[in-house]
């Protein structure tokens, strides 16, 4: 059967899938963007002062990497080097976005895969919280309006019944979106609002933060940093290593096992929280230097608008591959302890201990941050002048992968401006390649698409990948 | 912090009743009818979520709110029917299959613009609207193409698509969370559209500038200027210098802020770059100045600022203003 088209839901940007199957297997997978929003277009003309404003549109959920990757590009290309408290707070507020995203992704998007909402009526109890909210779950199935969950979700072998479980993931799943506020509201503190920062500009921050501030931020960190290591961690790894782990050690949504990471959280004086590198072919240990020379756009089958590549391959960039270039050790530990493949669990667990990892470092950068305001006639902001015609760059790790900000700017204006987001380079297929690595880890899949339930699998995979608006810029 | 749901007691309800009955001018004796709005378990009218092309921005905006909370608050107004980021149903059409069977009784949002070569979105928004009991552009893009405009004219607002009836903005860029939860109590509590501006926006939530209620239009009239964003002595100074747009943008800003209430564009020296007006992008940048020496002034707001500031200026018998910071007002149409 050819042409089966998939436009599934939980994915940031709009896309299409089209399958054609044979053999109950999938034999090629083509996934389509619709809508492509063509940023050079929108970005040409414009004031370069307002780069990180109309950078932030980009993609709501990637918003402050792309922010602060315009303005460092700016402010590299113009030699300004822009005061340490600026820095550390264009982290912080990466880094809010960044944990926003994860758990977004992993809760909202991915989760809803895996279980079955009818499960949590067998819930044992008769008090306290999940009792009620198993109570309230039922009034909603009862009633027909379970949004956003369905009664009638189709449920394979591998979906999550156990009554307890699904009760614990469920009640996480509402206590995910209360995190996203509190994430919202430091977002807020130091940026003005969120999503959207409005503090961030060329030459650093608009504003000197108070000490209110600082700990409104720190005590909502310490809520938020709660909730990673005790909820969020502990959820995936159970699940990793337990209803997962099928999926896991069948190797379930391995594409090209090529890894790209660049030298996230980094300053020209600060040396990066992520470390760059580049592993090919799967071989985990063997890690090669990053030289951003080899980053290459290659016109790709069927004139593809973006095609990406590394050393003349399709790569795979994003927090599995920051963490496998760090050689994090959690994450090798239960990779190699487990023989899980680098794959759709691999990229869930690398996730969340990246989250682990983050909010560990922004109570470090939070404490530099005070030090740095304590200082008397403590800067946050260079002013300089934008004059001539420059060619900047930034690349930068972004919440969904690595991503290239590239512009020509003359005096004001920009004139030309070239972008590459993390979703991009899952999208690009290599010079000679037909997949493009999303395609490739579909490739074989076993699937029916006249049965929901056996089309669960390849939803489970799509939903591993990291798939924000960042996919359909151009 | 456990109950699954967000930590949402009686008394935190009671806070938000309180604080939606003032956007709403309800008085006292309506306010038992509005808390009925929200206490219902079945029977709520639906609430489905169109997603055009954007950045996703506004449902992030939305889902990260306290008080516009999504599950718990507006949850229990309306049932979530469909939202692509959030439905666990992974099939659009499945799931608005009984929507199109029968005509319900449902809300539409939009969010994000309209590619003109989309015609399968513009269809499905048409035929959506036309049954709607009311529809909602949420946000910038949605409301006049937003950001999206500025390109090579392929995306525009849902407007302009050929839907049949006029949609309720919420023009901001993002939306603003709580502007979505007003309106949606406003439609539910009276029964009817609120009014709205020319440009479809409630007048309720959009009808003074920012400037007019802005905390820092007393040092605006002080002749205060912000020039160094590292001088605490210019804390809290007005930010025109700076390239504010607070004249020209019409929002409850001042008075609402964002994200509960906590921070807002302009408390962090960020300025107001007009984002709740159409094509703010093109018509507004640049949003920041290096010690500029010229406000632009654009279009039909070009009247009532230049008369703001000469207003201003003129009542202080403070040309000096003008002349102490060399600002010149050039019209621009």
């Amino acid at each position: 059967m050819n042409g089966v088209i998939l436009g599934p839901s939980r994915v940031g940007s709009k896309i299409e899938i089209v399958l054609d199957i044979e053999q109950a297997a999938i034999k090629r997978a083509r996934l389509k963007l619709l809508n492509v929003r063509n940023f050079s277009e929108i970005f040409k003309g414009r004031y370069v002062v307002d780069a990180p404003f109309v950078a932030s549109r980009i993609c709501g959920f990637c918003q402050t990497a792309h922010q602060v990757a315009a303005a460092q590009a700016v402010e590299t290309a113009f030699g300004v080097e822009i005061p340490e408290a600026a820095v550390l707070i264009r982290f912080l507020l990466k880094a809010v976005s960044h944990l926003s995203y994860h758990l977004f992704h992993f809760y909202q998007q991915a989760l809803p895969d895996w279980i079955d909402i009818k499960s949590i009526l067998a819930h044992k109890g008769s008090t306290g919280e999940l009792f009620q909210l198993k109570e309230r779950i039922r009034l909603l199935i009862e009633s027909g309006e379970s949004a956003p969950f369905s009664a009638d979700f189709p449920v394979d072998d591998e979906t999550i019944a156990d009554p307890e479980t699904v009760a614990g993931l469920l009640s996480h799943y509402y206590m995910a979106l209360e995190v996203q506020s509190w994430l919202a509201q430091m977002g807020a503190l130091l940026g003005g609002r969120f999503p959207h920062n409005q503090s961030i500009v060329l030459g650093g921050i608009t504003a000197v933060p108070g000490p209110d501030a600082l700990y409104q931020f720190k005590a909502l960190l310490d809520k938020v940093s709660s909730f990673v290591k005790k909820v969020y961690a502990s959820d995936v790894i159970a699940l990793v290593t337990g209803p997962l782990l099928e999926s896991g050690l069948r190797g379930d949504g391995v594409s090209y096992r090529n890894f790209l990471a660049g030298a996230g959280y980094s300053t020209s004086r600060n040396k990066g929280t992520f470390v760059s590198g580049f592993i090919s072919n799967g071989k985990l240990e063997n890690i090669a230097r990053f030289t951003p020379e080899k980053i290459n756009m290659v016109e790709g089958e069927g004139g593809k608008k973006k095609n990406v590549v590394y050393e003349n391959l399709p790569v795979e960039t994003g927090a599995l591959a920051r963490l496998l270039v760090l050689r994090e050790k959690n994450l090798l530990k239960v990779l190699d302890g487990k023989g899980i493949g680098p794959g759709a669990s691999a990229r869930h667990l690398a996730r969340t201990l990246e989250a682990v990892l983050l909010a560990n470092k922004m109570y470090y950068w939070l404490d530099k941050l005070f030090e740095e305001l304590s200082v008397p006639g403590c800067r946050v902001y260079s002013e300089f002048k934008i004059r001539g015609k420059r060619e900047a760059e930034a690349i930068i790790e972004t919440p969904s992968g690595l991503a290239v900000h590239r512009l020509a700017l003359d005096n004001s204006r920009i004139k030309e401006y070239l972008l590459v987001t993390g979703p991009h380079w899952l999208l690009s297929s290599g010079s000679n390649g037909r997949h493009s690595v999303i395609e490739k880890a579909l490739n074989g899949i076993t699937v029916d698409a006249e049965k929901p339930e056996k089309m669960l699998k390849l939803l489970r995979i799509i939903h591993s990948f990291d798939l924000c608006a960042c996919s359909s810029v151009g | 912090m456990l109950s699954g749901f967000k930590s949402f007691n009686r008394r935190q309800f009671l806070k938000l009743l309180a604080y939606l009955a003032c956007i709403l001018g309800i008085e006292q004796d309506g306010l038992d009818r509005l808390s009925r709005i929200f206490a219902r378990v079945a029977d709520k009218p639906r609430l489905i979520w169109l997603t055009g092309t954007g950045c996703g921005g506004c449902s992030l905006s939305l889902i990260g709110s306290q008080r516009a909370d999504i599950v718990e608050l507006l949850g229990r107004a309306v049932s979530l029917t469909w939202h692509p980021f959030l439905s666990q149903e992974a099939n659009e059409e499945r799931a608005l299959k009984t929507v199109f069977e029968e005509a319900t009784d449902f809300y539409l949002i939009v969010e994000g613009a309209v590619s003109k070569e989309d015609r399968k979105f513009s269809s499905q928004l048409s035929q959506l609207a036309s049954r709607a009991q009311a529809v909602i552009a949420a946000g910038a893009c949605a409301s006049s193409g937003g950001i999206l405009s500025a390109g090579n004219g392929s995306f525009a607002g849902i407007s302009q698509s050929g839907i049949r009836s006029e949609p309720i903005r919420l023009s901001t860029c993002p939306l603003h969370p709580e502007h979505l939860l007003a309106v949606l109590s406003y439609l539910l509590y009276y029964g009817r559209f609120p009014e709205l501006d020319n440009f479809g926006r409630p007048v309720f939530l959009f009808g003074s500038s920012v400037h007019e209620s802005c905390p820092r239009r007393g040092s605006y009239e002080e002749g205060k200027f912000l020039k160094d964003y590292n001088s605490n002595e210019e804390a809290g100074y007005c930010l025109l210098l700076k390239g504010c747009r607070g004249f020209e943008a019409r929002s409850d800003c001042a008075v609402r802020q964002w994200n509960d209430g906590l921070n807002w564009c302009i408390a962090s020296n960020g300025g107001c770059q007009a984002c709740s007006e159409a094509n703010f992008l093109q018509r507004f940048e640049p949003f920041k100045r290096e010690g500029s020496t010229q406000i632009r002034v654009s279009g039909k707001a070009a009247a009532a600022a230049a008369g703001a500031v000469a207003g201003a200026t003129a009542a202080l018998g403070a040309k000096r203003i003008l002349k102490k910071h060399e600002c010149s007002i050039e019209r621009r149409s």
